[in-house]
């Protein structure tokens, strides 16, 4: 199935441009295919929510156009560059300069304050937002000086969201943010991703496996065997706030 | 401050007790190091200015009744820059209060006492005005509590002569004054100094010198001067020319710092690398724990660089409070060893010295040990690639170990079952941790080894190979009928007459300054011993010779050895050697004292005798020699090794705490850390079983029984690790009058482990304090 991508959005407006992106892990078992000529193009400030079976390839794309793994062969291109093709260096740069991402573990510093956990990333960041500014954006105005562990699941996954947004990413990726969360703290997150993302004008590909989750995209992605099986567009973003399961 | 400094102290807070108990064995290792050399220092600053203050000289020489004429042909030698020849006698002298005589050296002080060499320095009371007065070595007045103004007796070479103490002071040449067994004695080591005079009626050689000392010229070598100067002399000669380094006082003091380098060179690096080995396991924990926020800075764009530093700079830190640590305790304890050794070198003006540059030199060495430490930990963490990193590590694979033998798996518990799968599982930090207390163990048995090995010399000089309790020397050869005589002095049971010389032997790989002993076939009052502590017989014309003297000219048991003898006529003599003998000080050469006499031209005579005498006699006895005017020296056995005992009891009950906390220490550490890293790894683990029942006893027994059979399996490799540093010691100590055994005694053993297992029990007891303040909950909710 071609993607359907290219006609919604403008060849300006991509953030990602996705052709044939493979990634193959060699394994004592043979060949893993993790992505398998994975097509997609990612328009500027969309939501997209990446659906499919447990290890049908989405945290490896991520991964991928996160800068934070290579892919086997395949072209991202990112403001015209390949980040297939890009240095070890040109990685790092591109992370530190463009992305954001939020853990399905939170994976905050447990040594740390949530003002702290901010600050550590806003510190090496070029126009980052103020941390108690962007931990307010994610309603944690009164818990700057709380350490991780006290705090709850839902408030840590948002001093998550805080860490990754308050650096001003063009990109905000996040791998099953909620999974680890019950219901009622996952939409507070999902909530905090949408805003912050709307305030800053991020970029957001949200890994799920949450079928529900899927409804506060501007666009669903589906994966199977490693590659895009099928691209739905919402007619309408439902508020993050409306969202139960 | 950044973010990441804030989380290092956060970390370090946490880690502190760690962070300290490695900093610890860096500063033991900066300490030993700094302390070491600031005492070498002190005493070096302390000898050099006396030495050049007093004119120390660089050759001695001794001779009997040498006319003073002789001295021009001395001066004319190339190289010497100014001759001093005195006259001087020994003997005998009773000191109230004393139970027997002291040894005196009685020495004529300079017609000039600003051209002189070696030159009393008075530190108490004034210089004699008149013949009959005396100024004395200020550690023979101090031991033997001889007040100024004090008259004293003493007999040399059969006269009295009665002199009056009238100051104290101390001389380059008696910086160290041992007796003739050559263990300190200083209460019964007199030294006078009177007016030539005085000494010359004394002595009867009246224009004549018994000792004389030479100054070179700057880089003149000694080693081409004392040949001529022995050559001159030798018609005249008693003692052999020597220079300085062979002079005994010097060479005594050589020695003592030269020890002390050898530690400042051995120890230090030991607790360097145990603090660098413990680092690199903190801080690879660290990473281990920490791999997933290192992904995240990755991921959020930070450097390689950037996520190792903070491991580094934990590594610097660790290091920097160590090497702070050990210069400030090794400047202290270098102010005490300084003071211990003042009480040995009577230097004038000795004071404690403080050497900024191995201060800096050691720190930079102790903080570039906890880089190297942190470095692999460091090079992980940069190479940590994101995608990994966000990954949580699977667990660990277990499987059934092969140290479960069949028949004894079935009736493990499974704590032990625990306990022997991690080892197995995990060798590398098995191996690690045994290691560290494999070398913990090692310098305890060194520490203890030193005391059981002097034990051993001193047993074997003095009651197995010398085995007489008095010996007397006499004043001059005298013949065998006054071996009968000192028969019937009181308390004498048995008499041996001995004839000893002094000798340069020689053979294919060198020259050495021996004691040639003539004793007889059938003597039993000294016997020469093999190997395994059984007399050795002299047979005919042949010698035996001490096995370490045979090894420093190259010979065995069939060759010959050149003797040149330093006496009488001065015959060259070649001698086959029948045997070598294993003992344990000075470099002697035994023979038969009838094929002696017959070599030298003599007749049946005797330069001395050796005596086995009933204790409740000795005081009569001690106060017949005096009046015996043939005898100019006596040693007791008792009372030499008494003395010694005492004197090395003071010394050891410093030091050997002292190194045994040390290297205790290392033990500590190793138990304290690996259990800290254990607790970390395994608090989830531990925690569960407590939820599921297990109680804190049992769960404590998982963690120390891991250290306990590590502790246990390290104990003979320690032991034999400790062999192997003492044999490395002894070669590093060996000199000419004293070779120490390797001896791993019972007592040894027993401290060394005991002091091991108080220091691994110690860590493990400080571990239990983490222990129990496991938080079950707090455990389980974090996801490590
Ligand atoms: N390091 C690796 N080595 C080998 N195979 C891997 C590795 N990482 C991922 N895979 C495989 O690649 C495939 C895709 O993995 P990926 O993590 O992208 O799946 P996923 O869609 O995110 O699944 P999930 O929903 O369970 O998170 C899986 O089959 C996985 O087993
Ligand atoms: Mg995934």
């Amino acid at each position: 199935m071609p993607p359907a991508a290219s006609e919604s959005a403008g060849q300006a407006a991509l953030a990602f441009q996705v052709r044939g992106l493979t990634k193959i892990y060699p394994t004592a078992a043979g060949e893993v295919r993790a992505l398998d000529g994975a097509d997609l193009d990612v328009a500027r400030a969309e939501i997209l929510v990446l659906l499919g079976p447990s290890g049908s390839g989405k945290s490896t794309l991520l991964n991928i156009l996160g800068g934070l793994d290579r892919a086997t062969s395949g072209r991202v291109i990112f403001e015209g560059r390949d980040l297939v093709e890009a240095s070890d260096a040109e990685l790092t740069r591109y992370r530190r300069r463009s992305v954001g991402f939020v853990f399905q573990f939170f994976n905050l510093t447990p040594s740390l304050t949530a003002r702290e956990n901010v600050e550590l990333i806003t510190e090496i960041a070029e126009h980052p937002m103020d941390a108690a500014q962007a931990l307010a954006m994610v309603g944690l105005a009164d818990r700057l000086d709380h350490f991780p562990a006290e705090l709850s699941g839902g408030q840590q996954q948002r001093v998550a969201v805080a860490r990754a947004i308050a650096k001003r990413p063009e990109v905000l990726f996040c791998d099953e943010p909620t999974g680890s969360l019950d219901s009622a703290s996952g939409v507070q997150v999902l909530e905090a991703i949408v805003h912050a993302a709307g305030e800053t004008g991020a970029t957001v590909m949200m890994v799920s496996h949450n079928a529900a989750i899927a409804e506060i995209a501007d666009r669903v992605v589906r994966f199977r065997d490693g590659k895009v099986a099928e691209v739905t567009a919402n007619a309408r973003r439902k508020p993050a706030a409306e969202v139960r399961w | 401050m950044r973010t990441l400094d804030v989380k290092l102290l956060r970390d370090l807070r946490r880690l502190a007790p760690q962070v300290a108990a490695i900093a610890m064995l860096g500063a033991i290792g900066v300490c030993v190091g700094v302390m070491a050399n600031n005492a070498l220092k002190a005493v070096q600053v302390a000898e050099d200015r006396f030495y050049a203050d007093t004119r120390f000289a660089d050759v001695f020489g001794g001779a009997v009744r040498a006319p003073k004429a002789l001295t021009a042909k001395l001066a004319a030698i190339e190289g010497v820059v100014a001759v001093d020849a005195r006259a001087s006698g020994v003997g005998l002298m009773p000191v109230p209060g004393l139970d027997r005589p002291a040894h005196v050296t009685l020495v004529a002080l300079p017609d000039d006492d600003a051209r002189s060499l070696d030159r009393f320095k008075l530190l108490a009371g004034r210089m004699p005005a008149r013949p009959d007065e005396a100024v004395a070595l200020k550690a023979f007045v101090d031991a033997a509590h001889v007040p100024l103004g004090q008259r004293l007796g003493a007999v040399i070479a059969g006269r009295e002569v009665g002199l009056t103490i009238v100051g104290a002071g101390i001389s380059p040449e008696y910086v160290y004054s041992p007796s003739e067994t050559l263990l300190p004695d200083d209460a019964h080591q007199a030294v006078l100094w009177a007016r030539r005079a005085t000494v010359e009626g004394a002595s009867g050689e009246v224009g004549a010198f018994a000792k004389v000392a030479l100054k070179l010229a700057r880089g003149a070598p000694a080693a081409a001067v004392v040949p001529q100067v022995d050559r001159l002399l030798a018609p005249y000669g008693a003692a052999p020319t020597v220079a300085r380094a062979d002079q005994i006082s010097d060479k005594f003091i050589t020695d003592a710092l030269r020890r002390l380098r050898i530690l400042a060179l051995i120890l230090p690096p030991i607790f360097l690398a145990v603090a660098a080995a413990l680092t690199h396991m903190v801080t690879a924990r660290l990473v281990e724990t920490e791999r997933e926020q290192i992904g995240l800075l990755k991921a959020f764009g930070f450097s390689h660089a950037e996520v190792a530093v903070p491991y580094l700079k934990l590594a610097a830190i660790i290091g920097l409070v160590g090497a702070v640590a050990g210069g400030l305790a090794g400047a202290g304890l270098a102010v005490a060893l300084t003071g211990l050794y003042a009480q040995y070198f009577r230097f004038p003006v000795f004071a404690a010295q403080f050497n900024w540059a191995v201060f800096a030199v050691t720190s930079l060495i102790a903080i570039g040990a906890t880089l190297a430490g942190a470095s692999l930990a460091a090079r992980r963490a940069a190479s940590l690639a994101p995608a990994v990193a966000m990954r949580p590590p699977s667990p660990p694979s277990y499987r059934r170990g092969r140290l479960e033998l069949p028949r004894l798996g079935r009736r493990l518990d499974h704590p032990t079952r625990m306990i022997l799968r991690r080892i197995e599982r995990f060798p590398a930090k098995a191996g690690l941790t045994a290691a560290g207390f494999a070398v913990s163990l090692a310098l305890l048995v060194c520490t203890q080894f030193l005391e059981d090995a002097l034990d051993r010399v001193v047993d074997s000089a003095f009651y197995r190979t010398q085995r007489w309790s008095a010996q007397l020397t006499f004043a001059h050869l005298r013949d065998i009928r006054a071996i009968a005589e000192t028969r019937r002095l009181p308390g004498v049971v048995a008499a041996e007459p001995v004839r000893d010389s002094g000798a340069w032997a020689e053979g294919p790989r060198g020259r050495k300054q021996v004691a040639l002993e003539g004793i007889d076939p059938d003597a039993r009052l000294v016997r020469p011993l093999d190997g395994s502590g059984r007399p050795i017989p002299l047979e005919g014309a042949g010698v035996i010779v001490s096995r370490a003297l045979a090894e420093r000219l190259g010979l065995r048991a069939g060759n010959g050895v050149d003797l040149d003898v330093l006496e009488g006529r001065r015959p060259h003599l070649y001698l086959p050697i029948t045997a070598l003998a294993d003992d344990y000080s000075g470099l002697i050469v035994y023979v038969d004292r009838g094929v002696l006499n017959r070599l030298m031209g003599d007749g049946d005579v005797a330069s001395g005798a050796n005596l086995i005498a009933t204790a409740d006699a000795a005081e009569k006895l001690n106060r017949r020699l005096v009046d015996l005017p043939q005898v100019s020296a006596a040693s007791f056995r008792d009372a030499t090794v008494a003395n010694w005992r005492n004197i090395t009891a003071k010394e050891f009950s410093v030091t050997v705490w002292f190194y045994l906390t040390f290297s205790g220490a290392i033990a500590l550490g190793v138990a304290y850390n690996m259990g800290r890293i254990t607790l970390a790894e395994r608090a989830r683990d531990l925690a569960t079983l407590q939820v599921l029942g297990f109680t804190r006893g049992e769960c404590a027994y998982i963690l120390y029984g891991e250290l306990a059979a590590l502790a246990l399996l390290a104990l003979p490799f320690g032991v034999g690790l400790g062999t192997l540093f003492a044999q490395g010691l002894v070669q590093a100590f060996a000199r000419d009058e004293l070779r120490l055994p390797v001896a791993i005694t019972p007592r040894t053993l027993a401290v060394s482990i005991s002091a091991y297992g108080a220091a691994v029990g110690l860590g493990c007891l400080l571990l239990h304090r983490q222990l129990s303040r496991l938080d079950l909950v707090a455990v389980l909710k974090t996801r490590e």
